[in-house]
């Protein structure tokens, strides 16, 4: 084991990092709205809207994700091939963005669902009682305080997400994981341990700073609304 | 196209490797729960220098993903054997242990860092004066862990339990990647056979929702049934 290989393995990782990150990003964006209408579905409890909303949420839930990554890499295919178009072509990013968003969708959905019941009941009467519509109530009401009640959950959700775009080089996307595996393949089982150290260490460092972000977060949100708590 | 009659003949070979996942899952909770006690009650004591060693395992453990961690256990294995051996004269080799052991150790190792944060919080909510309540009407401090803190903190943490117990079957889908024949390599082998990827997966993520859906049941007829034990406020 000598430094100069450590660096060596630093330097053929740390490129792939904005993949990594995007992943997470853009499936934390998608999951963090399409999560959301899916939890207003089930609080309004429409009947059809709801089962198909419990069941999809229940098995997003619970299945592995690297089970929904396989499902959705060979799925997705064939479903649009029935629809006459073709995603072949399609990089295998967008497979990965869309299996680890429609799973972050479910995860969110009930992380949104419980912030959003734990809203006291006369904010709802406060919106109504000035005149508000239901579109607005949810706008300036409700979602600010959900969101803020759903921080610590959410950023537990990002955390996971994070490590779960370790699976993606599964199915072929070259990640801080995936070049970690090549790098592997090409040393010809020289090395291993140093290349999982390498990376291990990035990814724990990866989910403090999230971690960090979350908090710093937080405490912005909970700094406002103590203000507007004083204003009153 | 999909084919559902293949995928309902090949589920029954799926279903076979169950009891691998299940054992897999069953005895790293047992050990996670047994070393996750002991790390919590050394971080709730603030055991110096063990508290640090234990807050950065925590850490280490819940900041990486499994598959790293799987990978990163795996291939060193060797060398602590290799160390093992020189140092103490030991006769460990890699050929004892089989993938189904390592495996073990490994999600061993993963969920420790986990449960320990469960127990952390449930020892955390049960309040110092039910400790003085127990030692008032003469408990010895066994007696006190055993009939006071212990139920109420199991009855607190059971929740937290329950997830991390299903996060781990569902994490034991990933033992195929050190040669564990569980129900994902099954899947992935027959798959692989046929070219019947949709399929199998489709199967296999079948089996993983059944199996989840019953310990949920599981944990909510247990939560229900250990309600007693939650802290009750009792006015005179």
């Amino acid at each position: 084991m000598n430094t100069s290989y450590y660096l060596g393995a630093l330097e053929t990782i740390i490129p792939k990092l904005p993949i990594t990150i995007g992943m997470m990003m853009l499936a934390l964006l998608g999951g963090l709205i399409v999560g959301t209408i899916l939890a207003i579905i089930r609080i309004r409890q429409k009947p059809i809207s709801n089962v198909l909303a419990t069941i999809y949420i229940s098995f997003m839930r619970c299945t592995p994700t690297i089970v929904q990554l396989f499902l959705v890499f060979y799925g997705l295919p064939l479903f649009f091939e029935l629809m006459g178009i073709d995603i072949n072509g399609w990089s295998k990013f967008i497979f990965a963005v869309l299996a680890l968003g429609l799973h972050s969708t479910a995860v969110i959905a009930e992380i949104m669902r419980a912030a959003y019941l734990s809203v006291p009941a006369g904010q709802f009467e406060a919106a109504e009682a000035v005149g508000m519509t239901k579109l607005q109530m949810l706008r300036h009401i409700v979602l600010p305080q959900a969101t803020h009640i759903a921080m610590p959950n959410l950023g537990n959700e990002a955390i996971s997400l994070l490590k779960e775009t370790s699976l993606a080089f599964s199915i072929g996307v070259v990640d801080i994981m995936g070049s970690a595996q090549i790098l592997v393949n090409n040393n010809y089982g020289m090395n291993v341990v140093e290349v999982y150290v390498v990376i291990s260490i990035l990814y724990w460092l990866l989910s403090i700073v999230v971690g960090r972000i979350v908090e710093w977060s937080r405490r912005r949100s909970q700094n406002r609304y103590r203000r507007m708590a004083n204003a009153t | 196209m999909f084919d559902v009659s293949y995928m309902i003949q090949n589920t029954p070979k799926i279903l076979e490797a169950l009891p691998r996942t299940l054992l897999i899952a069953v005895i790293s909770m047992s050990i996670g729960l047994v070393l996750g006690l002991l790390l919590a009650l050394i971080r709730l004591n603030r055991v110096k220098l063990l508290e640090q060693l234990a807050t950065l395992y925590i850490s280490f453990f819940r900041g990486t993903p499994v598959l790293v961690q799987m990978y990163l256990i795996f291939y060193s294995l060797p060398y602590v054997f290799m160390y093992l051996n020189e140092k103490w004269q030991t006769t460990f080799f890699p050929e004892h242990f089989s993938p189904l052991l390592t495996a073990i150790i490994i999600f061993s190792l993963n969920i420790t860092a986990y449960v320990s944060e469960a127990w952390y919080a449930g020892l955390d909510s049960v309040e110092y004066g039910q400790v003085e309540a127990g030692q008032s009407v003469g408990m010895t401090w066994l007696q006190t862990i055993r009939h006071i803190i212990l139920p109420q903190a199991l009855v607190n943490a059971l929740p937290n339990f329950g997830n991390a117990f299903i996060g781990l079957i569902k994490g034991t889908s990933l033992a195929f990647s050190i040669q564990v024949v569980d129900l994902m390599a099954v899947a992935k082998i027959q798959a692989g056979d046929d070219y019947r990827y949709l399929e199998m997966y489709a199967a296999v993520s079948l089996i993983y929702w059944g199996v989840c859906f019953l310990l949920e049941r599981l944990f909510i007829n247990l939560e229900k049934r250990f309600s007693k034990f939650k802290t009750k406020t009792i006015y005179v």
